[in-house]
């Protein structure tokens, strides 16, 4: 569905404009699909990485979709003009929180474990939860130093900071820091029950 | 299995290139989970992005995180929310070098391209004729399904079946407005007051009214009527979680009328500036609103979403004050 030249050249905001002026021509629709799939070329991908941060995974794909099809369905009535890039955010933020709250009726339905954070916070699924809970166990098992090592790595530190505070040589810190790694990954894996 | 967050860079100066991947990629979420682990509860407030960016934030948008301080970069890993902040920022504002970042990364292409197919599937079946039912319906795989399937042409239902026409869609529409039509008549008799409206809807209040943005008045008193008008959130104290909950949920509405109108009264940068604060605040609101949703004390919630509001009152007024000042030098 190559998008033909002159919808190529067009703003987001010219294209919503087609979209929403489809009017009942074959023509118009046709343009019409012309500048959906234009859209979609410019935003899908950042589309999907900021859903894949906020939906479960098996969900992002559906989801994604759906969202289009929202923008496809409401172009006409429910976008009044101004910056197209923030519209469609907030049509993927309404369906997010839509969908979110569909999920907690659901399983309240199915009678889920109401105290699964997950239901309530779009933005943190169930995978995220068990991966910070499983690396936070982890962590607990490392000897004092590991650990230190670890979190002031992961803070954004050098070795060339992080040494001298830690009384340690350069390549002692290296080998810690890849024997933590190594430790915390299969303990992570252990936790998982991978 | 990756730890996503342990690959980060030894050199630092690979941080930007390495954090961009994140926020381009497809597993920030596992990556924020995992710095949140290793760096729990920040002690102090956590600011939003946009206060930590500060007035880079415009060449963070254009040019990446390369101009930011070492200092920044860290925060963004001790207070990994900020990367979920930072991505959605990038999403509405980034330039032409994220844009690039989304293409080059590998990781979503094969969703990009079901997607693709999955909508021009979706847009074939549209049509400006009004829907009958002897058209044929075109059924949408779950995405599991489609990436087996994307070679195969859609799976056509067969008609659907004639609906009674007292079960159409049309008539339930028109007995509703029907319905509404003689409420409102049986409600404007009853109170003998036909000038006043009749009823107002439970979000009206706030950003959410249709005089919220009286766009007739000069800038100082354009956004001192955007304070006034958020001030209303105090107008109720809902002290049940599910009360709270509606209340945030229908102040942030009104953070998404503000992100969406045009504030013609408004010079360019006020604008952006009313814009960026917005975002922030719309940020704010749904972490108060995950709070409550996931089960924290309402009066705690409250008292926090009260502080933000607080502030954001405050800064709608500093910032009038600050262009009538402009204006008195002007004059």
């Amino acid at each position: 569905m190559a998008a033909e030249s002159d919808t190529g050249t067009m703003s987001d905001e010219q294209l919503a404009g087609v979209i929403a002026g489809r009017g009942e021509t074959d023509e118009g629709w046709r343009l019409a699909r012309e500048a959906c799939s234009q859209l979609y070329v410019r935003h899908a991908r950042k589309l999907l990485g900021f859903l894949s941060a906020r939906v479960h995974r098996n969900d992002l794909e559906d989801i994604h979709q759906a969202i289009w099809e929202r923008v496809w369905n409401h172009l006409p009535t429910g976008f009044h003009g101004g910056n197209f890039r923030a519209w469609l955010h907030q049509i993927a933020r309404n369906y997010i929180i839509d969908h979110s709250r569909k999920k907690r009726a659901d399983e309240l339905a199915e009678d889920y474990d109401v105290a699964d954070s997950r239901v309530g916070r779009p933005d943190e699924a169930v995978v995220e939860q068990e991966r910070r809970a499983a690396l936070s166990r982890c962590l607990e098992r490392l000897a004092e130093s590991a650990r230190l090592l670890v979190n002031a790595r992961l803070g954004g530190e050098s070795y060339d900071e992080i040494c001298p505070r830690m009384g340690l040589k350069m390549a002692q810190a290296h080998k810690l820091f890849h024997q933590a790694k190594e430790q915390l990954r299969r303990c992570v894996e252990a936790e998982s029950g991978q | 299995m990756t730890l996503h967050a342990l690959e980060i860079p030894d050199e630092p100066s690979q941080l930007p290139d390495w954090l961009e991947r994140q926020l381009t990629g497809r597993d920030l979420a596992l990556v924020v989970a995992e710095l949140a682990a290793v760096h729990r509860a920040p002690a102090s407030v956590v600011p939003s992005v946009y206060d930590l960016v500060g007035n880079q934030f415009d060449a963070v948008m254009q040019s990446g995180l390369k101009v930011l301080a070492g200092s920044v970069l860290k925060q963004l890993l001790t207070q990994p929310g900020l990367l979920l902040e930072l991505q959605e920022a990038v999403f509405l504002h980034g330039g032409a070098h994220w844009e690039h970042r989304w293409r080059a990364g590998p990781q979503i292409e094969d969703s990009v391209a079901r997607g693709r197919d999955r909508l021009a599937t979706f847009l074939a079946s549209q049509s400006s004729e009004p829907a009958a039912d002897h058209r044929m319906t075109i059924v949408f795989r779950p995405a599991a399904e489609s990436a087996a399937a994307t070679a195969t042409a859609p799976v056509v239902a067969p008609p659907r079946r004639e609906v009674p026409w007292y079960r159409q869609a049309w008539v339930a529409s028109f007995a509703t407005a029907a319905a509404v039509l003689i409420a409102v008549f049986i409600v404007e008799q009853f109170r003998g007051r036909p000038d006043q409206p009749v009823a107002v809807a439970s979000a009206a209040w706030g950003w959410n009214k249709p005089d919220a943005l009286p766009n007739d008045l000069p800038p100082p008193a354009y956004l001192n009527a955007l304070a006034d008008a958020a001030a209303e959130w105090f107008n109720k104290r809902p002290e049940g979680p599910a009360d709270l909950a509606k209340r945030i949920a229908e102040f942030r509405q009104g953070c998404s009328v503000l992100l969406l109108a045009k504030h013609r009264v408004l010079a360019e940068q006020d604008r952006t500036w009313l814009l960026e604060r917005c975002r922030a605040w719309a940020t704010k609101l749904d972490g108060h609103l995950a709070s409550i949703e996931s089960g924290d004390a309402a009066l705690t919630v409250r008292a926090a979403a009260d502080e933000t509001i607080n502030k954001l009152i405050d800064a709608l007024r500093g910032r009038a004050k600050e262009i009538a000042a402009v204006q008195d030098r002007l004059s």
